[in-house]
């Protein structure tokens, strides 16, 4: 990487040059230091992609109740809501009208033949 | 070379034979502290003395660049490529943090007035080490760096916001204000 330049060092120059700094080193507590940095900054440890953190489970599992309980409510109010269309329709029949209509319209005695003018009509 | 994939049992058993490239993949999948303690071990006596050249000899900013530096290339490990060495990318990463915080600290000095010497030794001579201490920083992180660290002038350019001529017109000018203190040192001994 080093390129040649003017003005180079001697070889003795060459040799004190690259011992400068060379005797110093970091105080042990620096690694520890480093880590827990490293930690807060969730760059380290626990919480890694091999291992599901506790929190994420309860926030798993807090989402699943929430999810269950709306759907409970939505279905309670589903059949609360066609319970009552069911009680409505009732009472509207009970004197007669357009669902006796259907059903006399139905009956057998007011069918056309199955074969009308040599048409078949199915039903389904 | 394929990536190299870990599973949790090979984790267990990393140990310090384990490869740069090894120990790189444990970290980025596993977050593995002791992968980490591993490459700390193997790469940060050099790039705190990368550190503590540039940031003047303080050891306490010399360990709190290296800190920097650590927190920094963790997060990016995807940017290192595994053929590239990962202690000469670690202390590039240090020597980035520690021009940093120099020009933080202080004007940035590179222009043709400014002072070589930061401060007057009280002494006749020094030593190289104390020479290059005593450089302004801007001298001295160009020394440091071209002739300790092995950049080149392109890369020391664009690590300082200068061009390659400007870095070598400072190199050339750090190299004698070095050489003027170490002179008398030089004589004594021919005597």
């Amino acid at each position: 990487m080093t390129e040649q330049s003017f003005d180079e060092w001697s070889s003795e120059e060459r040799e004190r040059l690259a011992e400068v700094g060379q005797h110093r080193s970091p105080r042990a507590e620096l690694r520890d230091r480093t880590t827990d940095a490293l930690r807060e900054r969730g760059l380290l440890g626990a919480g890694g992609s091999g291992r599901m953190p506790g929190r994420f489970f309860f926030a798993l599992a807090a989402a699943a109740v929430v999810v269950f309980t709306a759907g409970l409510l939505a279905g309670y109010g589903v059949g609360l809501r066609h319970q009552t269309e069911i009680r409505r329709d009732s009472v509207t029949t009970a004197g007669g009208g357009p669902a006796r209509e259907v059903a006399r319209l139905d009956s057998p005695a007011t069918q056309a033949p199955a074969s009308v003018g040599g048409r078949h009509v199915i039903w389904f | 070379m394929p990536p190299v994939r870990l599973n949790v049992r090979m984790i267990d058993a990393i140990d310090a034979s384990a490869t740069d490239e090894t120990l790189v993949s444990a970290i980025r999948r596993h977050r593995s502290e002791a992968a980490f303690a591993l490459l700390y071990d193997r790469h940060t006596p050099r790039g705190f003395q990368t550190a503590w050249r540039i940031v003047g000899g303080n050891p306490h900013e010399a360990e709190d660049v290296v800190q920097e530096a650590w927190l920094r290339a963790v997060a990016s490990l995807d940017r290192w490529s595994g053929e590239s060495d990962f202690g000469a990318w670690f202390r590039g990463i240090a020597a980035h943090v520690a021009i940093d915080v120099v020009r933080r600290q202080v004007r940035f000095v590179l222009d043709a007035d400014a002072d070589l010497v930061c401060e007057e030794s009280p002494v006749e001579w020094m030593d190289m080490e104390a020479a290059i201490l005593s450089l302004a920083p801007g001298y001295r992180a160009v020394l440091v760096l071209h002739d300790i660290e092995g950049f080149t002038h392109e890369e020391i350019g664009a690590r300082l916001g200068i061009t390659p001529g400007t870095s070598k017109g400072q190199l050339f000018k750090a190299r004698r204000a070095v050489r003027a203190r170490l002179a008398p040192r030089m004589e004594r001994r021919l005597l």
